[in-house]
């Protein structure tokens, strides 16, 4: 059990409570699917309004050149640097500074907003003293949904297929726990090289239990240029593996028996079926 | 009428689809968790765009307080805009058949119409309605484009920090029309496999979905119950936006009232509660793994 902090154990001190005198900001700020017009409001308000931008590369490329050209620093580091570049940012905003951290999606979504909190805890700040807040944005689970017509009004669950942070054997749980249940499925991070098997064995634990004919959504890279989306089945996803179908940009949405399909348009009924009598 | 990026998949081959102006479509549009600023800007585009606008009463103030939508608060339903904006339609009547049918009938007319729901569309939304009678009661020919919002779940996660930053699910605990048994079924495998929960449309059974949830679940997880998330004063609860992080054991005592907007979400047993010495506001953290050092490494894309 994480320990629920009561006032009584808190690592925050008196000296580390929220008085705003270091004038330091943090933003955790959701892009949605990476174009301009997938971004709300606030989202870009936010990063107008700061001093520097720190982010993966690829997100940070996504995002409207005047908002790069007028954030006085801006910080984009590659794959695989997520603890490195989120302690960046929260020097930045210790140091007085007002950053914003951006992803694609939403911050709370396989996402860098936990972090941040995880890299304040092991310092015992607390996150009020950089002013922390989270700036949601829309995930890659709606905007890949959208595409497809309507295949999560339903009740919904969303799983990462990267063993990186969560170790197989809880992945293989949780699917196999989710997989008899009516609920629609949410996979991301569904396949790069060096975890073909982590797919493979999710294929194999979704076929045993649902129909091979259920419907499977997939969207890559959604509302980018380069999308591309398909309409398949269960028991033909696993050949998909291999193929620039997929990959880490990916979303796999894999349907329920309620799930129908009208040419590559998707819908899954949130089953209030006969309240509208269709 | 926005940038958008269009998907071709979508773009059935029927004349209406050629896009000269003239033509007519479905733009089903998440309002996002309530405030507008939380609006994409293809979704605001796409209302001031629009030549008809089907939305609650709740979602009508909104966008008129964000100047979106011209006029006063009105609940009769139908009327014209006298400032030349959108015919503005309270969806929250219940013959929303017939809403479909006229809908269908003005896009064939040449009408962009525009339907908004709360949150994201396919959240407990109406996209699945509209997209099943197009296709069963308009031959598959009305052009529909869905842009998604950000949904309650997360609107009201950015509140509390990152609750939701491993794998979760969505549940609806309405009984309406639905099998009570399913949804014990389903809380009972989220909860066994420590999926983050959150829970929409909790006002009649809350509290037997967290007995369910307690067989599997220590009682300290914390739990976070959500009032009118990102509505500010414009919401329902008379009290406004309220956040209150409790303990699954100390919900039931700590919460009189949950009402139809209420969003709860329960943590895991990795869940963990920031809460400053002295006053100030809790956040909420489900880490990816619950003990591993803070080290770089990794390769996997958010969203």
């Amino acid at each position: 059990m994480g320990a629920d902090r009561t006032p009584d154990d808190s690592p925050f001190d008196g000296d580390e409570r929220s008085d705003g005198a270091d004038g330091g900001y943090l933003a955790a700020v959701g892009i949605g699917p990476g174009h301009d017009a997938g971004m709300t409001i606030r989202a870009r308000d936010t990063l107008e309004s700061v001093d520097h931008i720190v982010g993966y590369e690829t997100y940070v490329e996504l995002l409207p050149e005047s908002l790069r050209r007028d954030a006085e620093a801006v910080h984009a580091t590659g794959m695989g640097t997520e603890v490195s570049r989120t302690e960046t940012a929260v020097d930045r905003a210790l140091d007085g500074a007002s950053v914003a951290l951006v992803g694609s999606g939403d911050p709370n979504v396989y996402a860098l907003g936990g972090l941040v909190l995880e890299v304040l805890e092991s310092r015992g700040i607390h996150p009020d003293r950089i002013d922390f807040e989270v700036v949601p944005g829309v995930p890659a689970a709606q905007s890949s949904a959208a595409r497809l017509g309507a295949p999560l009004v339903t009740d919904t669950v969303s799983i990462s297929l990267s063993d990186h942070l969560t170790p197989l054997a809880e992945i293989e749980s949780r699917l196999k726990a989710v997989a008899p249940t009516g609920m629609a499925i949410v996979l991301y991070n569904p396949w790069s090289p060096n975890r073909a098997e982590n797919f493979r064995l999710a294929c194999e634990i979704l076929s045993t239990h649902r129909d091979p004919e259920t419907p499977v959504g997939i969207v890559r890279g959604a509302g980018r240029a380069e999308e591309r989306t398909h309409v398949t089945d269960l028991e033909t996803l696993p050949e998909l593996g291999e193929s620039d179908l997929l990959d880490m940009t990916t979303t796999v949405i894999v349907g329920t028996e309620q799930t129908r399909v009208w040419g590559d348009r998707l819908v899954t009924p949130r089953g209030y079926e006969r309240k509208y009598d269709y | 009428m926005t940038d958008w990026p269009r998907a071709e998949h979508l773009a059935r081959p029927n004349p209406s689809q050629t896009d000269d102006g003239s033509a007519g479509k479905l733009v089903v549009v998440g309002m996002g968790p309530g405030s507008p600023a939380h609006l994409t800007r293809a979704a605001r585009e796409a209302i001031r765009a629009a030549d008809a606008v089907y939305a609650a009463p709740l979602y009508q103030r909104f966008l008129r307080a964000d100047g979106l939508l011209g006029g006063e608060t009105d609940h009769a339903e139908e009327r014209d805009q006298s400032d030349g904006g959108p015919v503005v339609i309270d969806s929250s009547r219940r013959d929303r058949r017939s809403q479909a049918a006229a809908t269908f009938g003005r896009v064939r007319d040449g009408d962009t119409v525009v339907h908004i729901s709360g949150g994201d569309p396919a959240v407990y939304g109406k996209s699945d309605l509209l997209v099943t009678l197009a296709e069963t009661e308009a031959d598959g020919e009305i052009p529909i484009e869905v842009l998604p919002g950000v949904t309650a779940a997360l609107g009201g996660a950015a509140l509390l920090g990152a609750p939701l930053s491993n794998d979760f699910c969505t549940l609806s605990l309405s009984t309406a029309r639905r099998d009570r048994e399913a949804i014990d079924r389903k809380l009972e495998a989220v909860a066994g496999a420590g999926f983050v929960i959150a829970l929409y449309n909790v006002n009649r059974s809350l509290g037997s979905a967290l007995d369910v949830i307690e067989t599997h679940r220590s009682g300290s997880v914390p739990v976070a119950v959500l009032e009118d998330v990102a509505r500010g004063e414009r919401g329902r609860s008379p009290t406004g936006e309220t956040v209150t992080v409790t303990t699954l054991a100390a919900l039931p005592e700590e919460i009189d009232v949950v009402t139809t907007g209420t969003l709860v979400v329960v943590g895991t047993e990795d869940s963990r509660v920031l809460r400053p010495a002295n006053g100030g506001r809790p956040f909420l953290v489900t880490p990816r793994d619950g003990s591993a050092p803070l080290s770089d490494g990794g390769g996997e894309h958010g969203g």
